[in-house]
């Protein structure tokens, strides 16, 4: 056998061992489970305003289908997307420099954690005072909750491409931005994936809390206004339909994810 | 001795000498840098990898780029593979590819920093008489680095050993083989008193 051929055949050892997808079985179990605690609680409670029964809920939601879906659900949708935007080139501009710059890395990184420090609902109501209830006063508070992820794990993605392929880039003779182009960005992108698989179910929380503070549609503002009419299934109708918005936002995100990182198999 | 930071004190570096011979590379890069952990990218396909110098140069036709790539890949035994990622390579695969990314910057010298150090026993053992081989086709000029004192015996026809971190002198040593050579040139008398002279080196070197 040749030489050739015998390290080929030592390949066979190390290939690809990919993992099985995970089963979705154990999590839907749960979720039943959790579902019929619920309506027993619930049943037993009997008290509609309090904890509605799941079953309540749905019923509820079909009720108010017509504002839920009509007007509601598209302002905060629509502050979401524009919430997610400005956060991911916010959050990406900002790992960008810190990276590029040790010196804006050292005057920004410890003003983005101090900006998360700062309790949003006391922020609110200045928002409020500088955009009044238009759209740029949830978008606001949106943004503080999302850019966060993005500037943090993408920064650390930027950190964690090791020196050897820089330094290699390097030996062929690599400007910085052939250096940027070829190697940042394919090996900040796991990184940007994970960032935003954090942030779209923030940004849902944010606008839904950019709402309650100040806004006069959106489920936020409507879990709201149910809450002060006791309505409990009311209260509790907006909120399955962030969740499950939010939730058809990641499953978006991991179809992405999977097409982009194709390269990625098992860790 | 010196650094009780470094644990190896001793770096024999021996460059293999030949005749230059046409590089067919392109451009002017001083030295082909070959890496001990592949550092291939894992998002390229194993051909995209080896193509890296050759797109960072530019002013290359794609068709000329991926025609240098297929045929390096075949000079190293990989052909076949270039549309594999290298998470689907063996090590030894994945080092090999290395050595074609390494020659496609066309450089006259090339520098392999214990490009074997990384991989199981015998696989090194494989690589090591694959790497005289593939020297023998161009007879490039190649620096290689390397702790262990068989395999630079193994190798090379000049040895300089290092005893100092950091470095204050190379002592130079002629490796009395010929090319080219095989396992059992190890069990030579030479090979194997100029191992144990070395040896010692180190080992007085290490008190």
């Amino acid at each position: 056998m040749s030489r050739t051929e015998k390290l080929q055949k030592n390949k066979k050892r190390d290939a690809g061992m990919t993992r099985r997808k995970d089963s979705s079985l154990p999590a839907a179990l749960l979720v039943c489970v959790f579902l019929f605690a619920w309506q027993a609680a619930a049943m037993k409670m009997s008290a509609a305003y309090i904890l509605p029964s799941p079953v309540r809920v749905v019923v509820r939601l079909w009720e108010l289908r017509g504002p839920l879906f009509g007007a509601h659900l598209p302002a905060t949708m629509q502050v979401v997307a524009i919430g997610l935007v400005i956060s991911i080139f916010l959050g990406l501009g900002l790992a960008i420099l810190m990276d590029f710059s040790p010196v804006a890395r050292q005057a920004l990184y410890p003003l983005i954690i101090a900006s998360q420090t700062i309790p949003t609902t006391a922020l609110a109501p200045l928002f409020v005072l500088w955009f009044g209830y238009s759209i740029w006063s949830r978008v606001l508070v949106t943004v503080l909750f999302t850019f966060f992820p993005v500037v943090v794990t993408v920064y650390d993605g930027f950190r964690a491409i090791p020196v050897e392929m820089k330094e290699l880039m390097d030996t062929y003779g690599a400007t910085p931005a052939q250096v940027f182009l070829k190697l940042k960005i394919p090996a900040v992108l796991p990184y940007f994936f994970s960032a935003l698989k954090m942030a779209v179910p923030l940004s849902v929380i944010g606008a839904a809390i950019g709402e309650w503070l100040g806004a006069q549609n959106g489920l936020g503002y409507f879990s709201r206004r149910m809450m002060t009419q006791l309505d409990g299934a009311g209260v509790f109708a907006p909120i399955l339909l962030l969740s499950i918005a939010a939730e058809l936002l990641v499953v978006i995100v991991g179809l992405l994810e999977r097409h982009f990182l194709f390269w990625r198999g098992a860790e | 001795m010196e650094d009780p930071e470094v644990p190896f004190r001793e770096k024999p570096e021996e460059p293999f000498r030949g005749k230059a011979g046409e590089t067919g590379g392109i451009g002017n890069a001083r030295c082909g840098y070959m890496p001990q952990q592949d550092m291939l990218f894992p998002w390229r396909t194993v051909a995209e990898n080896v193509r890296l110098p050759l797109e960072l140069r530019g002013g290359m036709q794609e068709t000329e780029m991926n025609e240098r790539v297929a045929e390096a890949l075949k000079d190293v035994g990989l052909e076949g593979w270039g549309d594999k990622l290298p998470r689907e390579l063996s090590g030894g695969m994945r080092q090999r590819a290395s050595f074609a990314r390494t020659l496609m910057t066309g450089a006259d010298l090339l520098l392999l920093d214990e490009p074997f150090s990384a991989l199981d026993y015998l696989t090194r053992l494989t690589m090591r008489e694959w790497l005289l081989e593939q020297w023998e086709k161009d007879k490039k000029t190649v620096l290689f680095i390397t702790h262990d004192v068989e395999e630079a015996v193994f190798l090379s026809n000049r040895i300089l050993a290092v005893e100092h971190s950091p470095i204050r002198e190379l002592r130079e040593y002629k490796v009395p083989l010929s090319y080219p050579r095989t396992e059992s040139a190890l069990a030579a008398p030479e090979a194997l008193a100029l191992k144990e002279q070395l040896i010692r080196l180190f080992r007085e070197a290490g008190k």
